[in-house]
């Protein structure tokens, strides 16, 4: 399972922008989209347990694709428009690849625009934790809350930090200086 | 369309709540017990869905992890990849490989809320920088380490509050240099020390100079010392010892100024637990015979694991990977 984590992590999250954005694209309800996600990741990893594939992002994409076309397929009312596209899909030429020179270069700036963006008492909880290396309990007492709280906070920072740093929303320019 | 700050309220939504749970109880609190671990590994097992959730946030969270530790603080300026060697650090595992030092390449300020007065430094763990103060005087951070200085006119002012730290004290007469840890009080006339913060003790190394360590803590028994060169002090609640070292001894256990932790027949137990402050994973020697297995060895500050690696190639033990704990075993 080791090795499966490691190439989720190494291959297939930098394609996160690309695979958001293709769903994005193609499927016609915004709030199916972290569901339809995880499902492709989940697809990628049980598939990469038998082998993994030699181009990732071409695996990506036809695993996404695949997957929309079930979900239309068991779908009671297929939204005409979007149906279509899917069909016609055309997985090779679709998105660019992310640039990851630029992804590594950008990476510290990344993660203090991602702080910003984290609303006031949830950067506050990640900031006591990460730079002043403080436990839950402590960060509990520092900011005067419940330790319920505490992991509240930090629980969202966690997932609000994963969509802004593999999501695409910088891609847009959002959370930039 | 896509709003950066919401969390969709979907079955994915839900795994991933769950997943950033594990992980930030793991992380943040400490009662993590085996029990824990083992409902987690259950938990992970169960579908591939919650596999991913997990290790997506995982990976942020390292991310997030290996960035502070880069983190050059307010008031610093950058470490330079130096190439300042140790003329004594003869690498004898070749296995353990380059000499990783830590170069501080972006820069990085973090947005904590305003503090007028006392600035804080800190490192992660296997994490290293210094940090310049205005008075000219010097302070290298070890791995996982935590201070506070409030330096300004008339008063120059140091607090541990948690790990190791290699001070370079600029003197002044007018105004003595104080460090105060776990209810210690360190002050110095211009020179050279390290200060190490454990549970219910600290060990002060003075290289050069003089200075004094007292007990400031109002119900301990009183006690006090003045340092000269060659002086290890360890100082507990009720006590304070201080006997000589050979100044190539002390220099040699202070190596983590330059990227190096260097071991020369220690066991392989107190190797374990010296590597153990350098990183969140846990190496653990399972058995007697493999505790006392004596250990010759340089291991870079960021990359502890280099030394489990030799420890199964070069050495033949084996080593088992559990996620947040190394088990070495005979």
């Amino acid at each position: 399972m080791r090795d499966i984590a490691a190439w989720f992590v190494r291959e297939v999250l930098p394609l996160e922008p690309l695979l958001t954005q293709y769903l994005q694209r193609n499927w016609h309800n915004p709030s199916d989209i972290v569901d339809l996600r995880q499902e492709v990741y989940a697809r990628l990893c049980t598939s990469a347990q038998k082998q993994f594939p030699e181009d990732t992002q071409r695996f990506v994409i036809i695993t996404a694709r695949n997957l929309l076309i079930d979900r239309l397929r068991s779908a009671r009312a297929i939204p005409l428009e979007r149906s279509a596209d899917v069909a016609a899909l055309d997985v090779a030429s679709d998105v660019p690849g992310p640039d990851r020179i630029a992804i590594a270069r950008d990476e510290l700036r990344r993660l203090q625009a991602a702080l910003d963006e984290l609303p006031t008492r949830c950067r506050e909880a990640m900031v006591l934790a990460h730079i002043e290396g403080l436990s839950g309990h402590e960060i509990a007492q520092r900011m005067n809350i419940s330790p319920r709280m505490v992991s509240s906070h930090l629980n969202n920072g966690l997932r609000l930090l994963a969509n802004m740093m593999y999501g695409n929303d910088f891609h847009e320019g959002k959370g930039k200086p | 369309v896509s709003d950066t700050l919401s969390i969709s309220d979907t079955a994915a939504a839900a795994i991933e709540e769950r997943a950033a749970d594990w992980l930030q109880r793991r992380r943040y609190w400490k009662e993590w017990s085996d029990a824990d671990q083992n409902a987690l590994d259950a938990w992970l097992a169960e579908s591939m869905n919650h596999a991913v959730a997990f290790w997506r946030l995982e990976s942020t969270l390292d991310r997030v992890e290996r960035l502070s530790s880069l983190r050059p603080l307010r008031q610093q300026r950058p470490i330079t990849a130096s190439s300042k060697r140790l003329p004594w650090a003869t690498l004898r595992l070749a296995a353990v490989g380059a000499f990783a030092f830590v170069g501080v390449a972006g820069y990085f300020v973090w947005h904590s809320p305003a503090e007028p007065v006392s600035q804080l430094y800190s490192t992660g763990f296997g994490g290293r920088a210094t940090v310049q103060l205005t008075d000219g005087s010097n302070i290298e951070l070890n791995t996982n380490t935590v201070i506070r200085a409030d330096v300004r006119a008339g008063k120059r002012y140091v607090s541990i509050e948690r790990g190791e730290a290699f001070f370079d004290i600029v003197h002044n007469a007018k105004s003595p240099f104080v460090v105060d840890v776990d209810g210690h009080r360190i002050t110095d006339l211009g020179t050279k020390f390290s200060v190490r913060d454990e549970p219910g003790r600290v060990e002060v190394k003075l290289l050069e100079g003089r200075a004094s360590i007292a007990s400031v803590r109002p119900d301990a028994q009183g006690h006090a010392a003045v340092l000269t060169p060659g002086d290890v002090a360890i100082a507990t609640a009720n006590s304070l010892s201080v006997e000589q070292r050979p100044k190539p001894t002390l220099v040699k256990e202070l190596s983590w100024r330059h990227g190096l932790i260097v071991f020369d027949g220690a066991s392989l137990s107190d190797v374990a637990a010296e590597l153990n402050r350098y990183s969140r994973e846990k190496i653990v020697v399972d058995g007697d015979e493999a505790r006392r297995l004596t250990i010759d060895a340089s291991v870079p500050t960021d990359d502890v694991r280099a030394f489990t690696r030799v420890a199964r190639e070069v050495f033949g033990l084996h080593v088992q990977d559990r996620g947040n704990e190394i088990v070495i075993s005979r």
